[in-house]
Protein backbone atom coordinates (compact mmCIF):
# COMPACT_ATOMS: atom_id res chain seq x y z
CA UNK A 1 0.00 0.00 0.00
CA UNK A 2 1.35 3.72 -0.73
CA UNK A 3 1.95 5.96 1.55
CA UNK A 4 -0.47 8.38 0.25
CA UNK A 5 -3.08 5.36 0.53
CA UNK A 6 -2.45 4.94 4.04
CA UNK A 7 -2.47 8.58 4.76
CA UNK A 8 -6.40 8.23 3.16
CA UNK A 9 -7.03 5.40 5.16
CA UNK A 10 -6.20 6.93 8.15
CA UNK A 11 -7.66 10.41 7.48
CA UNK A 12 -11.13 11.16 10.12
CA UNK A 13 -14.28 12.28 8.98
CA UNK A 14 -14.96 15.56 8.79
CA UNK A 15 -16.93 17.51 12.44
CA UNK A 16 -18.46 15.48 14.41
CA UNK A 17 -21.82 15.38 14.08
CA UNK A 18 -25.06 16.90 15.89
CA UNK A 19 -26.58 13.94 17.46
CA UNK A 20 -30.38 14.95 17.38
CA UNK A 21 -30.13 16.10 13.89
CA UNK A 22 -28.76 12.40 12.67
CA UNK A 23 -31.44 10.90 15.10
CA UNK A 24 -34.46 12.53 13.35
CA UNK A 25 -32.66 11.23 10.07
CA UNK A 26 -32.38 8.26 11.19
CA UNK A 27 -35.73 7.71 11.90
CA UNK A 28 -37.02 9.71 8.89
CA UNK A 29 -34.84 6.66 7.24
CA UNK A 30 -36.15 3.69 8.84
CA UNK A 31 -39.61 4.75 9.46
CA UNK A 32 -40.09 6.65 5.84
CA UNK A 33 -37.45 5.64 3.56
CA UNK A 34 -36.04 9.40 3.34
CA UNK A 35 -32.57 10.40 4.22
CA UNK A 36 -31.79 13.74 5.15
CA UNK A 37 -28.43 14.23 3.13
CA UNK A 38 -27.52 17.70 5.18
CA UNK A 39 -27.85 15.92 8.52
CA UNK A 40 -25.52 12.94 7.83
CA UNK A 41 -22.01 12.58 7.25
CA UNK A 42 -21.89 11.03 3.54
CA UNK A 43 -19.18 8.21 4.92
CA UNK A 44 -22.54 7.36 7.59
CA UNK A 45 -24.91 8.12 4.52
CA UNK A 46 -23.37 5.51 1.93
CA UNK A 47 -23.55 2.97 5.30
CA UNK A 48 -26.97 3.63 5.81
CA UNK A 49 -27.72 3.05 2.12
CA UNK A 50 -25.79 0.20 2.06
CA UNK A 51 -27.34 -1.37 5.28
CA UNK A 52 -30.83 -1.05 3.81
CA UNK A 53 -30.02 -2.53 0.81
CA UNK A 54 -28.78 -5.70 2.31
CA UNK A 55 -32.46 -5.62 4.30
CA UNK A 56 -30.66 -5.27 7.72
CA UNK A 57 -33.12 -4.91 10.31
CA UNK A 58 -32.67 -1.16 12.19
CA UNK A 59 -34.96 -2.15 15.02
CA UNK A 60 -32.74 -5.24 16.38
CA UNK A 61 -31.59 -4.50 19.95
CA UNK A 62 -28.33 -6.63 18.84
CA UNK A 63 -26.31 -7.86 16.39
CA UNK A 64 -26.40 -11.85 14.91
CA UNK A 65 -24.08 -14.44 15.53
CA UNK A 66 -22.96 -17.66 14.20
CA UNK A 67 -23.21 -21.15 16.04
CA UNK A 68 -20.94 -22.26 18.75
CA UNK A 69 -19.55 -24.81 16.82
CA UNK A 70 -18.90 -22.06 13.82
CA UNK A 71 -17.61 -19.33 16.27
CA UNK A 72 -14.73 -22.19 17.74
CA UNK A 73 -13.83 -23.09 14.21
CA UNK A 74 -13.87 -18.92 13.25
CA UNK A 75 -11.17 -18.51 16.53
CA UNK A 76 -9.12 -21.85 15.62
CA UNK A 77 -8.53 -20.14 12.26
CA UNK A 78 -7.58 -16.72 13.29
CA UNK A 79 -5.62 -17.69 16.14
CA UNK A 80 -2.40 -16.27 14.50
CA UNK A 81 -4.18 -12.71 14.13
CA UNK A 82 -6.01 -12.37 17.54
CA UNK A 83 -2.98 -13.13 18.59
CA UNK A 84 -1.13 -10.63 17.46
CA UNK A 85 -3.40 -8.20 17.89
CA UNK A 86 -3.97 -8.94 21.78
CA UNK A 87 -1.18 -6.68 23.36
CA UNK A 88 -3.22 -3.64 21.38
CA UNK A 89 -6.25 -4.46 22.37
CA UNK A 90 -5.05 -4.14 25.62
CA UNK A 91 -3.40 -1.28 24.61
CA UNK A 92 -6.36 0.34 23.38
CA UNK A 93 -8.45 -0.71 26.37
CA UNK A 94 -6.13 0.63 28.79
CA UNK A 95 -6.48 4.15 27.52
CA UNK A 96 -10.14 4.08 28.07
CA UNK A 97 -9.71 2.86 31.55
CA UNK A 98 -12.31 4.22 33.61
CA UNK A 99 -15.28 4.34 30.96
CA UNK A 100 -17.35 1.85 29.77
CA UNK A 101 -15.99 0.30 26.93
CA UNK A 102 -14.47 -2.28 24.77
CA UNK A 103 -11.48 -3.01 22.53
CA UNK A 104 -12.57 -5.26 19.42
CA UNK A 105 -10.57 -7.22 16.79
CA UNK A 106 -13.08 -8.64 14.23
CA UNK A 107 -11.66 -10.81 11.07
CA UNK A 108 -12.15 -9.62 7.11
CA UNK A 109 -15.35 -10.16 7.28
CA UNK A 110 -16.34 -8.56 10.03
CA UNK A 111 -17.23 -11.55 12.36
CA UNK A 112 -16.02 -10.50 16.35
CA UNK A 113 -12.68 -12.48 17.39
CA UNK A 114 -11.76 -10.75 20.72
CA UNK A 115 -13.07 -8.32 23.14
CA UNK A 116 -11.13 -6.30 25.82
CA UNK A 117 -12.70 -4.10 28.24
CA UNK A 118 -14.33 -3.03 31.47
CA UNK A 119 -16.75 -6.10 33.10
CA UNK A 120 -19.60 -4.33 32.41
CA UNK A 121 -19.52 -4.36 29.19
CA UNK A 122 -18.26 -7.30 28.39
CA UNK A 123 -20.91 -9.14 29.97
CA UNK A 124 -23.99 -7.17 29.03
CA UNK A 125 -26.24 -9.89 26.69
CA UNK A 126 -26.80 -7.71 24.14
CA UNK A 127 -23.07 -6.35 23.51
CA UNK A 128 -21.12 -8.33 20.94
CA UNK A 129 -19.14 -11.29 21.73
CA UNK A 130 -16.70 -13.57 20.00
CA UNK A 131 -18.80 -15.04 16.82
CA UNK A 132 -21.19 -11.77 16.63
CA UNK A 133 -21.12 -10.89 12.79
CA UNK A 134 -20.40 -7.24 12.13
CA UNK A 135 -20.39 -6.79 8.78
CA UNK A 136 -23.14 -3.98 7.26
CA UNK A 137 -24.67 -6.95 5.10
CA UNK A 138 -25.39 -8.46 9.22
CA UNK A 139 -25.66 -5.11 11.82
CA UNK A 140 -25.57 -2.45 9.47
CA UNK A 141 -23.62 0.67 9.69
CA UNK A 142 -21.28 0.16 12.40
CA UNK A 143 -17.13 0.37 13.36
CA UNK A 144 -16.39 -3.12 12.02
CA UNK A 145 -18.53 -3.38 9.33
CA UNK A 146 -18.36 0.21 7.77
CA UNK A 147 -14.42 0.10 8.03
CA UNK A 148 -14.36 -2.65 6.14
CA UNK A 149 -16.88 -1.78 3.48
CA UNK A 150 -15.01 1.52 3.24
CA UNK A 151 -11.46 0.31 3.32
CA UNK A 152 -10.58 3.18 5.33
CA UNK A 153 -10.68 4.39 9.21
CA UNK A 154 -14.23 5.01 10.53
CA UNK A 155 -16.36 6.70 13.42
CA UNK A 156 -19.63 6.32 14.13
CA UNK A 157 -21.40 8.71 16.72
CA UNK A 158 -24.83 7.35 18.54
CA UNK A 159 -27.41 6.55 16.30
CA UNK A 160 -25.24 6.81 13.13
CA UNK A 161 -25.40 3.22 13.93
CA UNK A 162 -27.54 1.65 11.74
CA UNK A 163 -29.02 -0.74 14.47
CA UNK A 164 -30.75 0.48 17.18
CA UNK A 165 -29.19 -1.74 19.59
CA UNK A 166 -25.59 0.32 18.99
CA UNK A 167 -27.13 3.67 19.70
CA UNK A 168 -25.62 4.43 23.13
CA UNK A 169 -22.27 3.44 21.74
CA UNK A 170 -19.31 5.46 19.75
CA UNK A 171 -17.34 3.16 18.03
CA UNK A 172 -14.19 3.90 15.59
CA UNK A 173 -12.51 1.13 13.50
CA UNK A 174 -9.42 0.81 11.47
CA UNK A 175 -8.95 -2.08 8.89
CA UNK A 176 -6.13 -3.89 9.38
CA UNK A 177 -4.24 -5.06 6.07
CA UNK A 178 -2.19 -7.70 6.20
CA UNK A 179 1.39 -8.35 4.21
CA UNK A 180 -0.19 -8.80 0.67
CA UNK A 181 -2.04 -5.20 1.28
CA UNK A 182 -5.67 -7.05 1.79
CA UNK A 183 -7.86 -6.12 5.17
CA UNK A 184 -7.56 -9.23 7.21
CA UNK A 185 -9.61 -7.38 10.25
CA UNK A 186 -10.60 -4.45 11.68
CA UNK A 187 -9.42 -3.21 15.05
CA UNK A 188 -11.69 -0.93 17.17
CA UNK A 189 -12.90 0.70 20.26
CA UNK A 190 -16.56 1.65 21.46
CA UNK A 191 -17.59 3.46 24.24
CA UNK A 192 -20.47 4.02 25.76
CA UNK A 193 -20.35 8.09 25.46
CA UNK A 194 -21.46 10.06 22.53
CA UNK A 195 -18.53 11.59 21.50
CA UNK A 196 -15.02 10.59 20.01
CA UNK A 197 -11.31 11.15 22.10
CA UNK A 198 -8.73 12.63 20.34
CA UNK A 199 -6.48 10.98 21.85
CA UNK A 200 -8.22 7.53 21.89
CA UNK A 201 -8.06 7.83 17.85
CA UNK A 202 -4.38 8.50 17.85
CA UNK A 203 -4.04 5.28 20.03
CA UNK A 204 -6.05 3.40 17.53
CA UNK A 205 -4.07 4.58 14.54
CA UNK A 206 -1.07 3.74 16.43
CA UNK A 207 -2.21 0.30 17.36
CA UNK A 208 -3.41 -0.88 13.77
CA UNK A 209 -0.13 0.84 12.28
CA UNK A 210 1.43 -1.28 14.62
CA UNK A 211 -0.55 -4.28 14.20
CA UNK A 212 -0.03 -4.61 10.87
CA UNK A 213 3.66 -3.84 11.40
CA UNK A 214 3.75 -7.28 13.30
CA UNK A 215 2.10 -9.21 10.91
CA UNK A 216 4.50 -8.26 7.84
CA UNK A 217 7.11 -9.12 10.76
CA UNK A 218 5.31 -12.74 10.69
CA UNK A 219 5.57 -12.59 7.32
CA UNK A 220 9.28 -12.08 7.47
CA UNK A 221 9.98 -14.86 9.53
CA UNK A 222 7.66 -17.42 7.68
CA UNK A 223 10.24 -16.35 4.51
CA UNK A 224 12.92 -17.66 6.41
CA UNK A 225 11.88 -20.64 7.34
CA UNK A 226 10.69 -21.50 3.92
CA UNK A 227 14.19 -20.03 2.20
CA UNK A 228 15.96 -22.44 4.42
CA UNK A 229 18.49 -21.87 2.22
CA UNK A 230 19.23 -17.94 3.27
CA UNK A 231 22.15 -16.71 4.34
CA UNK A 232 22.03 -16.20 8.33
CA UNK A 233 22.64 -12.44 7.78
CA UNK A 234 18.79 -12.37 6.83
CA UNK A 235 18.04 -13.85 10.14
CA UNK A 236 20.23 -11.05 11.94
CA UNK A 237 18.84 -8.55 9.73
CA UNK A 238 15.19 -9.62 10.49
CA UNK A 239 15.76 -9.80 13.94
CA UNK A 240 17.20 -5.69 13.65
CA UNK A 241 14.26 -4.91 11.78
CA UNK A 242 12.13 -6.70 14.52
CA UNK A 243 14.03 -4.59 17.36
CA UNK A 244 11.85 -1.88 16.29
CA UNK A 245 8.68 -2.89 17.07
CA UNK A 246 10.06 -4.37 20.39
CA UNK A 247 10.34 -0.75 20.86
CA UNK A 248 7.35 0.40 19.12
CA UNK A 249 5.17 -2.15 21.53
CA UNK A 250 6.02 -0.95 24.70
CA UNK A 251 6.31 3.00 23.76
CA UNK A 252 2.16 2.14 22.88
CA UNK A 253 1.85 0.95 26.25
CA UNK A 254 3.77 4.18 27.33
CA UNK A 255 0.98 5.97 25.53
CA UNK A 256 -2.02 4.15 26.61
CA UNK A 257 -1.55 4.95 30.14
CA UNK A 258 -0.51 8.27 29.94
CA UNK A 259 -3.94 8.51 28.43
CA UNK A 260 -5.61 7.21 30.75
CA UNK A 261 -3.83 9.12 33.46
CA UNK A 262 -5.16 12.41 31.10
CA UNK A 263 -1.58 13.37 30.06
CA UNK A 264 -0.17 13.72 27.10
CA UNK A 265 1.09 10.62 25.42
CA UNK A 266 2.11 12.29 22.36
CA UNK A 267 5.65 11.47 22.26
CA UNK A 268 5.17 8.24 22.84
CA UNK A 269 2.45 7.98 19.99
CA UNK A 270 4.92 10.18 17.43
CA UNK A 271 7.62 7.78 18.24
CA UNK A 272 5.44 4.34 17.68
CA UNK A 273 4.49 6.05 14.08
CA UNK A 274 8.16 7.43 13.08
CA UNK A 275 9.17 3.39 14.35
CA UNK A 276 6.32 1.52 12.42
CA UNK A 277 7.52 3.78 9.34
CA UNK A 278 10.85 2.71 9.82
CA UNK A 279 10.11 -0.87 9.74
CA UNK A 280 8.01 -0.71 6.81
CA UNK A 281 10.73 0.92 4.70
CA UNK A 282 13.48 -1.78 6.32
CA UNK A 283 10.99 -4.53 5.49
CA UNK A 284 10.84 -3.84 2.05
CA UNK A 285 13.93 -3.68 1.30
CA UNK A 286 14.54 -7.18 3.37
CA UNK A 287 11.77 -8.44 1.16
CA UNK A 288 13.15 -7.31 -2.26
CA UNK A 289 16.48 -8.33 -1.23
CA UNK A 290 14.95 -12.32 -0.35
CA UNK A 291 12.59 -11.82 -3.01
CA UNK A 292 12.95 -14.30 -6.43
CA UNK A 293 11.34 -11.91 -8.58
CA UNK A 294 12.55 -11.40 -12.30
CA UNK A 295 14.75 -8.70 -12.49
CA UNK A 296 14.25 -5.83 -14.76
CA UNK A 297 16.07 -2.21 -15.02
CA UNK A 298 15.08 0.92 -13.45
CA UNK A 299 15.79 4.32 -12.63
CA UNK A 300 17.60 4.40 -9.54
CA UNK A 301 18.77 6.87 -6.93
CA UNK A 302 22.01 5.53 -5.44
CA UNK A 303 22.10 8.08 -2.58
CA UNK A 304 18.46 6.81 -1.76
CA UNK A 305 19.48 3.27 -1.84
CA UNK A 306 22.81 3.33 0.11
CA UNK A 307 20.59 5.17 2.72
CA UNK A 308 17.93 2.99 2.95
CA UNK A 309 20.66 -0.11 3.20
CA UNK A 310 22.64 1.44 5.60
CA UNK A 311 19.85 1.82 8.14
CA UNK A 312 19.18 -1.50 7.93
CA UNK A 313 22.44 -2.65 8.18
CA UNK A 314 23.37 0.18 11.00
CA UNK A 315 23.19 -3.17 14.02
CA UNK A 316 24.98 -4.83 11.85
CA UNK A 317 27.98 -2.52 11.65
CA UNK A 318 27.70 -1.61 15.10
CA UNK A 319 27.48 -5.55 16.75
CA UNK A 320 30.67 -5.97 14.24
CA UNK A 321 32.67 -2.50 15.89
CA UNK A 322 32.59 -0.48 13.01
CA UNK A 323 32.16 2.69 12.38
CA UNK A 324 30.19 3.14 9.18
CA UNK A 325 30.72 7.13 7.40
CA UNK A 326 28.39 8.37 5.05
CA UNK A 327 28.10 11.62 3.77
CA UNK A 328 24.61 11.67 1.89
CA UNK A 329 26.08 12.17 -1.84
CA UNK A 330 24.51 14.36 -4.83
CA UNK A 331 21.74 12.76 -6.53
CA UNK A 332 23.14 10.25 -8.77
CA UNK A 333 20.43 8.31 -10.64
CA UNK A 334 21.87 4.89 -12.74
CA UNK A 335 19.69 2.17 -14.65
CA UNK A 336 19.78 -0.76 -12.42
CA UNK A 337 18.27 -3.75 -11.32
CA UNK A 338 17.27 -2.41 -8.15
CA UNK A 339 17.29 -5.83 -6.50
CA UNK A 340 20.57 -7.21 -7.96
CA UNK A 341 22.18 -4.16 -7.12
CA UNK A 342 20.77 -3.88 -3.40
CA UNK A 343 22.27 -7.67 -3.31
CA UNK A 344 25.43 -6.91 -5.13
CA UNK A 345 25.56 -4.07 -2.98
CA UNK A 346 24.94 -6.30 0.53
CA UNK A 347 27.66 -8.65 -0.17
CA UNK A 348 30.24 -5.90 -0.71
CA UNK A 349 28.99 -4.26 2.16
CA UNK A 350 30.01 -7.25 4.40
CA UNK A 351 33.17 -8.08 2.85
CA UNK A 352 34.12 -4.77 3.82
CA UNK A 353 33.01 -5.06 7.01
CA UNK A 354 34.59 -8.10 7.70
CA UNK A 355 37.85 -6.55 6.36
CA UNK A 356 37.54 -3.34 8.56
CA UNK A 357 37.29 -5.60 11.91
CA UNK A 358 36.70 -4.12 15.56
CA UNK A 359 37.43 -0.44 16.33
CA UNK A 360 37.45 0.72 12.64
CA UNK A 361 35.61 2.55 10.22
CA UNK A 362 34.07 2.14 6.70
CA UNK A 363 33.65 4.99 4.80
CA UNK A 364 30.53 5.21 1.71
CA UNK A 365 31.19 7.24 -1.01
CA UNK A 366 28.58 7.69 -3.93
CA UNK A 367 30.13 8.98 -6.82
CA UNK A 368 30.02 9.08 -11.15
CA UNK A 369 32.92 8.12 -13.24
CA UNK A 370 32.58 8.78 -16.93
CA UNK A 371 29.04 6.53 -17.55
CA UNK A 372 29.04 4.91 -13.96
CA UNK A 373 27.56 5.76 -11.34
CA UNK A 374 29.71 3.90 -8.42
CA UNK A 375 29.27 2.98 -4.61
CA UNK A 376 32.58 2.18 -2.70
CA UNK A 377 32.89 0.96 0.98
CA UNK A 378 36.69 1.96 1.85
CA UNK A 379 38.07 0.39 5.26
CA UNK A 380 40.89 1.61 6.81
CA UNK A 381 41.47 4.32 9.96
CA UNK A 382 43.21 7.78 10.15
CA UNK A 383 45.97 6.71 8.47
CA UNK A 384 44.07 6.13 4.82
CA UNK A 385 42.41 3.45 3.08
CA UNK A 386 43.22 0.23 3.56
CA UNK A 387 40.60 -1.63 0.85
CA UNK A 388 37.93 -0.56 -0.89
CA UNK A 389 35.12 -2.21 -2.78
CA UNK A 390 33.13 -0.99 -5.80
CA UNK A 391 29.80 -1.55 -7.16
CA UNK A 392 29.20 0.57 -10.41
CA UNK A 393 25.56 0.35 -12.92
CA UNK A 394 25.06 2.50 -15.85
CA UNK A 395 24.74 6.12 -15.50
CA UNK A 396 21.61 7.60 -16.28
CA UNK A 397 21.81 10.96 -17.70
CA UNK B 1 15.49 -1.81 54.22
CA UNK B 2 18.61 -3.45 55.90
CA UNK B 3 20.53 -6.85 56.25
CA UNK B 4 19.21 -7.64 52.66
CA UNK B 5 20.84 -11.09 51.07
CA UNK B 6 21.93 -11.28 47.82
CA UNK B 7 21.43 -13.50 44.70
CA UNK B 8 23.81 -15.45 46.03
CA UNK B 9 22.98 -16.15 49.62
CA UNK B 10 19.18 -16.55 48.82
CA UNK B 11 19.54 -19.20 45.82
CA UNK B 12 22.54 -22.11 44.66
CA UNK B 13 23.40 -22.72 41.46
CA UNK B 14 20.39 -25.28 41.20
CA UNK B 15 17.81 -24.62 43.69
CA UNK B 16 15.30 -21.72 42.07
CA UNK B 17 13.62 -20.15 44.56
CA UNK B 18 10.17 -19.16 44.75
CA UNK B 19 9.72 -15.26 44.43
CA UNK B 20 7.51 -12.59 43.42
CA UNK B 21 7.16 -9.21 42.38
CA UNK B 22 7.33 -8.42 46.24
CA UNK B 23 9.96 -10.64 48.29
CA UNK B 24 9.86 -11.15 52.09
CA UNK B 25 12.74 -8.79 53.85
CA UNK B 26 15.56 -11.31 55.64
CA UNK B 27 13.82 -10.43 59.48
CA UNK B 28 11.42 -13.60 57.80
CA UNK B 29 8.45 -11.18 58.52
CA UNK B 30 5.75 -12.01 55.45
CA UNK B 31 4.55 -8.89 56.55
CA UNK B 32 7.57 -7.11 55.21
CA UNK B 33 8.06 -6.88 51.69
CA UNK B 34 10.21 -5.68 49.16
CA UNK B 35 10.21 -4.98 45.84
CA UNK B 36 12.36 -7.26 43.41
CA UNK B 37 15.46 -5.64 41.56
CA UNK B 38 15.81 -6.36 37.85
CA UNK B 39 19.16 -5.13 36.36
CA UNK B 40 18.13 -5.10 32.68
CA UNK B 41 20.48 -5.03 29.36
CA UNK B 42 19.88 -3.57 26.00
CA UNK B 43 21.64 -1.66 23.42
CA UNK B 44 18.52 -0.23 22.33
CA UNK B 45 17.91 3.30 24.61
CA UNK B 46 14.53 3.57 23.59
CA UNK B 47 13.25 0.44 24.04
CA UNK B 48 15.59 0.00 27.50
CA UNK B 49 13.44 3.63 28.63
CA UNK B 50 10.30 2.11 27.96
CA UNK B 51 10.92 -1.36 29.86
CA UNK B 52 12.04 0.25 32.66
CA UNK B 53 9.06 2.72 32.92
CA UNK B 54 6.54 -0.30 32.74
CA UNK B 55 8.30 -2.55 34.80
CA UNK B 56 8.04 0.24 37.42
CA UNK B 57 4.91 0.98 37.17
CA UNK B 58 4.38 -2.65 37.74
CA UNK B 59 6.52 -2.76 41.15
CA UNK B 60 9.61 -3.89 40.05
CA UNK B 61 12.79 -1.72 41.41
CA UNK B 62 15.07 -1.48 37.52
CA UNK B 63 18.11 -0.80 37.12
CA UNK B 64 19.16 -0.57 33.12
CA UNK B 65 22.74 -0.62 31.56
CA UNK B 66 23.25 0.24 27.69
CA UNK B 67 25.80 -2.89 27.27
CA UNK B 68 27.18 -6.42 28.80
CA UNK B 69 30.30 -4.71 29.64
CA UNK B 70 28.31 -1.41 31.81
CA UNK B 71 26.40 -4.02 33.26
CA UNK B 72 29.54 -5.88 34.57
CA UNK B 73 30.72 -2.95 35.84
CA UNK B 74 27.73 -2.60 37.63
CA UNK B 75 27.68 -5.66 39.15
CA UNK B 76 31.48 -4.97 40.76
CA UNK B 77 30.29 -1.70 41.69
CA UNK B 78 27.77 -3.41 44.24
CA UNK B 79 24.37 -3.44 42.52
CA UNK B 80 22.46 -6.63 43.66
CA UNK B 81 19.92 -7.56 41.25
CA UNK B 82 17.44 -10.27 42.51
CA UNK B 83 17.17 -10.81 38.32
CA UNK B 84 18.59 -10.06 35.44
CA UNK B 85 17.06 -8.91 31.84
CA UNK B 86 19.79 -9.31 29.06
CA UNK B 87 19.49 -8.79 25.44
CA UNK B 88 21.30 -11.21 23.11
CA UNK B 89 22.15 -8.88 20.09
CA UNK B 90 23.97 -6.26 21.30
CA UNK B 91 27.61 -4.39 20.62
CA UNK B 92 30.74 -5.64 22.05
CA UNK B 93 29.24 -8.51 23.53
CA UNK B 94 26.21 -10.54 23.24
CA UNK B 95 23.39 -11.31 25.96
CA UNK B 96 25.29 -14.83 26.14
CA UNK B 97 28.45 -13.72 26.57
CA UNK B 98 27.50 -11.37 29.01
CA UNK B 99 26.08 -14.02 31.04
CA UNK B 100 29.16 -16.18 31.19
CA UNK B 101 31.34 -13.33 32.15
CA UNK B 102 28.56 -12.87 35.25
CA UNK B 103 28.92 -16.39 36.34
CA UNK B 104 32.51 -16.03 35.90
CA UNK B 105 32.42 -13.18 38.50
CA UNK B 106 30.22 -15.31 41.15
CA UNK B 107 27.22 -13.32 40.44
CA UNK B 108 23.99 -16.52 40.35
CA UNK B 109 21.15 -13.96 39.94
CA UNK B 110 18.53 -16.11 37.81
CA UNK B 111 18.80 -14.84 34.12
CA UNK B 112 16.28 -14.07 31.19
CA UNK B 113 17.43 -13.69 27.78
CA UNK B 114 15.31 -11.65 25.38
CA UNK B 115 15.96 -11.95 21.80
CA UNK B 116 14.24 -11.56 18.51
CA UNK B 117 15.71 -14.54 17.48
CA UNK B 118 13.24 -17.08 16.16
CA UNK B 119 15.52 -19.89 18.23
CA UNK B 120 15.32 -17.95 21.24
CA UNK B 121 14.46 -20.59 23.76
CA UNK B 122 16.98 -23.21 22.41
CA UNK B 123 20.00 -20.13 23.26
CA UNK B 124 18.43 -19.24 26.08
CA UNK B 125 19.03 -23.41 27.45
CA UNK B 126 21.85 -23.53 25.90
CA UNK B 127 23.51 -20.76 27.82
CA UNK B 128 22.17 -21.70 31.50
CA UNK B 129 19.48 -18.93 31.34
CA UNK B 130 16.43 -19.15 33.57
CA UNK B 131 13.86 -17.50 30.94
CA UNK B 132 13.22 -16.18 27.97
CA UNK B 133 10.98 -13.60 25.90
CA UNK B 134 10.49 -13.33 22.41
CA UNK B 135 10.65 -9.35 21.24
CA UNK B 136 8.40 -7.97 20.50
CA UNK B 137 7.20 -8.43 23.90
CA UNK B 138 4.43 -6.62 25.98
CA UNK B 139 5.58 -5.68 29.11
CA UNK B 140 3.05 -8.16 30.77
CA UNK B 141 4.90 -10.80 28.63
CA UNK B 142 8.39 -9.90 30.31
CA UNK B 143 6.53 -9.60 33.96
CA UNK B 144 5.19 -13.55 33.18
CA UNK B 145 8.55 -14.41 32.33
CA UNK B 146 10.83 -12.97 35.11
CA UNK B 147 7.80 -14.45 37.92
CA UNK B 148 8.59 -18.09 35.93
CA UNK B 149 12.36 -17.64 35.74
CA UNK B 150 11.97 -16.83 39.23
CA UNK B 151 9.90 -19.49 40.33
CA UNK B 152 12.46 -21.68 38.18
CA UNK B 153 9.38 -22.86 35.57
CA UNK B 154 10.15 -21.28 32.41
CA UNK B 155 11.22 -24.10 30.80
CA UNK B 156 7.60 -26.08 31.29
CA UNK B 157 6.59 -23.87 28.51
Amino acid sequence: MSAAAAEVRFHSLTALPDIAAVKQAWHGFVDRGVLDARAVRPTIRRAWERSAAARCNPLQPRADYLAPAETIALLKREEQLAQIATPFLAALSTASKGERHAAMLTDGNGRLLKSVGDEQTLEDPDFPRAGTLLSEASAGANGHGTALAEGRYVELVGPEHFIQGFHVFTCQGVPLLGPAGTPVGVLGISVRRLEVARRGRDILFCAAEAAECELLAGWLSDQLVRLQQLPDIFGRLRQDIVQGLATSRLQLECAARDVAAGTDGSNSLDAVQRLAKKFRRQAAIWRDLVADAPAFAEPISLADLVEHLLQLLQTEARVAGVEVIWSRAEKVAVLDDARGLSQRLLAQFLEALQEAGQMSTMRVLVGAAADRGTVTFATGDAGGTRRSYTTSSRLLR
Amino acid sequence: MKNLPNAEERRDDETHEVLDVTRRSSSGDPAVQTCLRILAVDDEPDFLQSLQLLLQLNGFIVSTANSGAMALTMLNDGVQPDLIVLDQRMAGMTGTETLKRIRANGCRAPAVLLSAAHDVREIAAAHGFHGWVSKPCSSQQMIEAIHRATRGDDWDR
